[in-house]
């Protein structure tokens, strides 16, 4: 019975991502046919093996962690000074007044150009990037959460009020779940515009990391390794991904819309 | 006995870029007893709701005092309970996460605050939806908790906001004999406004009849139909019919005049008026 | 109101320039590592009036605008086209969803090993790292558009190619010009890390090398111009969008 169940899973799994497991088997015939250098392109097979290698026996973990370390730093404060920020924005004409305007004018400017500025004042260790990574994922962050927080319905705010609720109160215990579905949605593109930004730095200027293994590794053609960090970057980015959706879901069960994406 | 006494109460809202000053309430006066089923009628949009929220402390009157129990409120309070027309319940909340919540503001201990909300969701016929989220819930069942999650704390008075306006005709009407028999068991004192003259005129002991804006009361009409009110009996009398049609001529002869319309609870006046004017 | 917002934008970068004035001018730190405010401004007009800059500009400019026409180009037709056809949806969707959290900022050492470290392999980068962004917002745009409203043509006896250009292009365009937007930070983005990675021309590399030369000065005036255009582009994109969606 379970047998069958199983046999059945991997069939519609099979089924469903076909396009992918085609890619994969076309590049590894392509890459053992020898038709392209196997620098440029090696099989899936051997990156699959270096992965091992390095996760093993090398620095892989060692990297992986530095740039996770990077990234959740950057990510975690962007949420903790953003979410806050971003729903006093939408309660106080104040602070909306003062923080509106540059987070709108900031907002298109590719924000990848302030690291050199930051370089400067924090050197090329942790410190710039993880403050790199702030600015970045702030921004996405604050704005959702603001906008959202806009969207809070008046008459619920009156309700909780005429209930006993005090003014103080209503910011946690009305508009901040009220404001959830859109912290969850400015999250996620916080999520990846940090792992983009993290490992962008960590290629420009950077001593260890995932970024830097894949500079060093491409620098010395050895690109099975190249490979191995962007494989590690992918699984990453997905295991992260599905979490937060699979969070969310659990979270905003009462959400009356369908999922997103 | 005097529950609520609304004195004097006028309400002017200044809006638009040229910072029009629209004046929605002009010098309101009221009295409801204690117990007492009293609805607001009138024409569409010209007071009705902005004084209920005035009164439940929402919004600053202008000028003019409420008093309930003889003290002067100004802010919203657990004496005075809402029920709004979109039936305003919390959406991360179960039914009864809703119906818990005042219990839990007032800071009413557990065993006791399930008792209650057990009470009303008996009351309330919600047996069995205590767990359920308001997305999955009907117009009228969400009506029902909205209901009960007001009564459960206790308020001495309850506002209601044309709570059956989001109702389909059929749920509307049952909906409001539900009412009426919730109401029975507790005798609270209602503030009801609503469009329909029938609904009010079924429910209430007494019925205002507002102007159009800005908005006055024009009378204040007795209905001395005895309860329990039956619908089958009562829709047939000749007292039903005639307080009906009075009330009917009191607001036709207001809506007539100047159509207001509503933007964003600000009352401006269309252009259908300087047709009327033209025309008489 | 209106009127009363743009001032208060104004005022917010004056706000924030006089406070990066006074703190360069406080001496909380030395004048190399933070250089007032009017100096850098008036650097970066000497920059621009200059020789050197305006060539990096250009390479900057020309790569960006091939990658991110060509990547219009591509993704929203197939984002359109998945929207219309069931086969190219489920061919396409898991490849999307898998690649969607990968940064592509991942795909530029191995595509700089394929392809040197010139012009091509920045194009592409821009182009694999718009391209999700605007197949997906193509795709939802013309996913959303009214069932209702095309079975309306079609009783009209539309055919299906009228319907697809009449139709379902000016509806789903509100959602692709979003997309189009994000497209547009994302790209800017890429040209600029890919430029700082090779390190052989562009505004990116200038700004960089600028610091690794020490000329700090130079880099804050490089980074002001930046976040100008930045700006630019995406006010000249709204105004573009703001005009085809009256026009549609």
């Amino acid at each position: 019975m379970k047998t069958v169940r199983a046999f059945s899973a991997v069939r519609r799994i099979l089924l469903q991502y076909y396009s992918v497991f085609l890619v994969a088997s076309l590049w590894e015939i392509v890459g053992r046919s020898g038709a392209i250098h196997p620098v440029l392109l090696p099989p899936v097979s051997k990156v699959a093996v270096r992965f091992f290698e390095l996760l093993f026996f090398d620095q892989l973990l060692y990297h992986t962690g530095q740039s996770m370390f990077r990234m959740w730093t950057g990510l975690g404060l962007a949420t903790l000074v953003g979410v806050p920020l971003g729903i006093m924005m939408a309660r106080f004409a104040s602070v909306r007044s003062l923080l509106e305007p540059p987070l709108t004018l900031g907002f298109p400017i590719p924000k990848v150009g302030v690291y050199p500025v930051l370089i400067i004042f924090f050197g090329v260790l942790h410190t710039s990037k993880i403050m790199l990574i702030f600015i970045e994922s702030a921004f996405p962050i604050v704005m959702a959460t603001f906008h959202g927080a806009l969207l809070v319905e008046q008459r619920l705010i009156w309700s909780a009020e005429s209930m006993g609720t005090e003014e103080r109160e209503i910011l946690w215990k009305v508009i901040f779940p009220l404001t959830l579905p859109h912290i969850f949605m400015g999250f996620r593109i916080g999520l990846i515009v940090s792992l983009i930004v993290v490992f962008l730095s960590e290629m420009i200027a950077s001593a260890e990391g995932l970024g830097h293994l894949m500079m060093s590794s491409s620098r010395g053609f050895r690109s099975a390794d190249t490979f191995v960090a962007i494989a590690m970057i992918s699984i990453l980015g997905l295991l992260f991904d599905r979490s937060l959706l699979s969070l969310r879901r659990k979270m905003l069960k009462w959400h009356p819309e369908g999922e997103h994406h | 006995m005097t529950k609520l006494v609304v004195q004097h109460v006028s309400k002017v809202y200044t809006t638009g870029k040229e910072r029009q000053e629209v004046e929605a309430l002009a010098g309101i006066n009221l009295e409801v007893n204690e117990g007492e089923f009293f609805s607001l009628v009138g024409p569409s949009g010209c007071g009705k709701s902005t004084l209920l929220y005035i009164i439940g402390g929402f919004i600053p009157p202008s000028g003019g005092k409420i008093l309930v129990d003889g003290r002067e409120v100004s802010s919203p309070g657990v004496d005075r309970g809402i029920v709004f027309q979109e039936f305003a319940l919390f959406p991360w909340k179960t039914v009864i996460q809703n119906i818990l919540y005042g219990l839990e503001q007032r800071r009413i201990g557990k065993e006791e605050r399930l008792a209650i909300a057990d009470r009303y969701i008996k009351m309330t016929g919600l047996r069995g939806m205590e767990n359920l989220y308001p997305k999955e819930l009907s117009g009228g069942m969400k009506q029902r908790v909205a209901i009960a999650r007001t009564l459960a704390y206790d308020p001495d008075i309850l506002l209601m906001d044309e709570p059956f306006g989001s109702l389909d005709a059929q749920t509307r009407v049952f909906m409001q004999d539900e009412l009426l028999r919730i109401w029975e068991e507790t005798r609270k004192t209602v503030l009801f406004v609503t469009h329909s003259i029938e609904e009010a005129v079924h429910l209430s002991d007494r019925v205002a009849v507002f102007s159009r804006r800005p908005g006055r009361i024009n009378e204040i009409l007795p209905i001395p139909v005895s309860r329990p009110r039956i619908r089958e009996e009562e829709v047939c009398r000749r007292q039903y019919i005639d307080l009906v049609n009075h009330l009917w001529k009191a607001v036709e002869r207001e809506v007539k005049g100047f159509p207001c319309s509503i933007k964003q609870g600000v009352f401006q006046q269309t252009s259908a008026h300087v047709r009327y004017a033209k025309r008489n | 109101m209106r009127k009363e917002i743009r001032v208060f934008y104004v005022f917010s970068i004056v706000i924030l320039s006089g406070l990066w004035e006074g703190l360069a001018r406080s001496g909380i730190f030395p004048s190399e590592v933070l250089p007032p405010f009017v100096t850098t401004l008036c650097g970066s007009i000497q920059l621009i009036v200059a020789d050197e800059l305006p060539k990096h500009l250009l390479a900057s400019g020309y790569r960006w605008a091939i990658g991110f026409s060509i990547s219009l180009v591509l993704s929203v037709p197939v984002g359109i086209w998945m929207a219309r056809s069931k086969r190219v949806y489920h061919f396409l969707d898991p490849l999307l969803t898998l690649t969607y959290p990968v940064p592509k900022a991942a795909m530029i050492p191995i595509l700089m090993l394929w392809m040197g470290a010139g012009d091509l392999s920045k194009v592409t980068v821009i182009i694999i790292g718009c391209f999700i962004p605007l197949v997906i917002s193509a795709y939802h745009g013309a996913q959303g558009v009214e069932t209702s409203l095309i079975w309306s043509a079609r009783a009209m006896g539309m055919g299906e190619k009228k319907i697809l250009f009449r139709i379902i292009l000016p509806a789903s365009l509100p959602t692709v010009f979003s997309g189009i937007r994000m497209a547009l930070a994302i790209s800017l983005i890429v040209v600029l890390g890919s430029e700082m990675i090779a390190r052989q021309s562009g505004l990116g590399y200038y700004l960089f090398n600028s610091l690794e030369m020490g000329l700090y000065q130079t880099t804050y005036s490089v980074l002001i111009i930046i976040s100008g255009i930045g700006f630019l582009l995406d006010r000249i994109l709204s105004l573009v969008m703001k005009n085809v969606l009256d026009w549609v």
